[in-house]
């Protein structure tokens, strides 16, 4: 089929496309060959000026080189058509709130797993986890406990993971007032981003910085229950002052052997202990 | 399988119809098409508002330009270019309030503008170019129109003038819908071959006019 026979069918079928006549798989392929052949493209606008001049409407036709100045000024405004519909409008809001509901699940989680690891110091973390990422990265203490660094690096990689998708959507004005300011606009969102994953940036240096022993001292990785020995606690003074300072009188604790005796029965036996002799007796219950 | 069913045994407004649903969809060079399809219609429309042919130019582009930023609200429940008659005479008639110059009163209606010739005023005022152009577009089509054999003009005459369907087209001229295809297609060709020499003078004129 040589070029012409080709443009001559094409032309064919626009002339069937614009009378609502061609089969479907062929307008969807002649829609999609319109939009790069600006042959055809122009045969299409002077064949609706022949209908308009024969119809009677095109009193005043547009002068030549319109419809390529609307697509350059559409162009040019980068403007997307706004779909309003309310599926649309209920999917982005589902969108906007599924975000926020995603990063608060993900905090309560990574609160819980904190209040279940150290219970003493749940009010450390609630408080650096309900402060604002900015905040918690203020002052990083480096001897932080894990919890809270887990805490710390939950929320802000939460804050910087949020940051493209609020970038990716501006708002898109309708004036061009509005528009002229949008380079503005818009420059200003990548300082944001910068900032917030700058100010993340501590927090992971703080973590990778802690010394390693300090984690390793507090958990046993062959054991999930955390055994601490008791400590000794004593008495308020200022609830009794008559027996003076120092005495220890009132001193509640536990003893040592004691702590040391504490034994929870999934744990591995460790090579502490000595094995039980099998030549002794085993004692029988009662 | 969206496209099959929408374009499927589609009337030209149909076709109108899915080509806003690819504009919503992102396609931009859809909604060329239907610049390209109404731009002379809206100009007509818009000119008989404003009657300085610069003006009515910007006014046109700025209604295609509302009309793309609003084609998210259009629903499909009129036709298609009801609702851009509708932007064009609203956006005609806020230009004239914002240079503090009073819109008419009698307002062009869609039907009317697409049924009767209501554009005296422009033509009263219109540039003795645009007037020679438009004369000369009307002569030009005319003429194509009357060298076409009979068969080819009576099949393009009752699709553009009288709207009707390939169906009743085939039942008046008693020919199979095939034929009807073959002839109007056949008739826009001659009538091209006519037309497209004027339209690129005219484009032409226009580029040396800028350069």
């Amino acid at each position: 089929m040589t070029t012409d026979k080709i443009d001559n069918h094409y032309h064919q079928q626009l002339s069937a496309l614009m009378d609502g006549d061609l089969p479907p798989d062929e307008a969807r392929f002649l829609l999609r060959r319109l939009q790069h052949d600006d042959e055809l493209t122009g045969c299409w606008e002077r064949w609706q000026l022949c209908g308009d001049v024969l119809r009677g409407q095109a009193q005043a036709p547009a002068p030549a080189g319109f419809a390529d100045r609307v697509a350059a000024a559409i162009a040019a405004e980068a403007v997307q058509p706004v779909v309003q519909s309310n599926t649309a409008r209920s999917s982005s809001r589902l969108a906007k709130w599924g975000g926020g509901a995603l990063a608060a699940s993900v905090a309560v989680v990574a609160l819980f797993m904190v209040r279940q690891q150290i219970p003493d110091e749940t009010p450390v973390a609630t408080t650096a986890s309900t402060s604002s990422p900015v905040r918690a990265n203020a002052s990083p203490n480096r001897t932080a406990s894990p919890a809270l660094q887990t805490a710390a690096v939950t929320v802000a990689s939460v804050a910087v993971a949020s940051v493209p998708r609020q970038n990716t959507s501006p708002r898109r004005s309708a004036t061009r007032t509005q528009q002229a300011s949008r380079p503005a606009t818009s420059s200003r969102s990548p300082d944001r981003a910068v900032a917030v994953a700058a100010a993340a940036v501590p927090v992971i240096h703080a973590i990778a910085s802690t010394p390693a022993n300090n984690s390793a001292t507090q958990r046993n990785p062959f054991s999930n229950v955390q055994i601490n020995p008791p400590t000794a606690r004593p008495w308020p003074r200022a609830v009794t002052p008559q027996y003076g300072a120092g005495s220890g009188a009132f001193t509640a604790g536990f003893s040592n052997e004691r702590a040391t005796q504490s034994f929870y029965p999934f744990e591995p036996r460790t090579g502490e202990t000595a094995p039980i002799a099998p030549s002794e007796p085993v004692p029988q219950d009662q | 399988m969206t496209d099959v069913v929408s374009i499927h045994e589609a009337s030209p407004q149909e076709l109108d119809l899915e080509l806003v649903r690819r504009v919503q969809r992102g396609d931009s060079a859809a909604f060329d098409l239907l610049v390209r399809k109404y731009q002379h219609r809206i100009v007509a429309l818009i000119g008989r508002y404003i009657h300085d042919w610069s003006e009515c130019q910007d006014v046109a582009q700025d209604t295609f330009m509302r009309a793309y930023r609003a084609m998210g609200n259009f629903r499909g429940d009129a036709q298609f270019y009801t609702w851009l008659h509708r932007i064009a005479v609203n956006t005609a008639k806020n230009h004239l309030l914002a240079h503090k110059r009073r819109p008419p009163t009698d307002d062009v209606d869609a039907a009317d503008a697409e049924q009767y010739d209501t554009g005296s005023r422009l033509r009263d005022t219109d540039t003795p170019e645009r007037e020679l152009m438009r004369q000369e577009l009307e002569r030009t089509v005319m003429k194509a129109v009357d060298a076409l054999p009979e068969e080819l003009r009576t099949a393009i005459t009752l699709r553009e003038v009288e709207g009707l369907s390939y169906e009743e087209i085939a039942a008046k001229m008693q020919c199979p819908i095939g034929t009807v295809r073959s002839r109007i297609f056949r008739a826009r060709e001659a009538i091209d071959t006519e037309l497209r020499p004027l339209v690129d003078t005219e484009s032409a004129t226009r580029e040396r006019a800028r350069t």
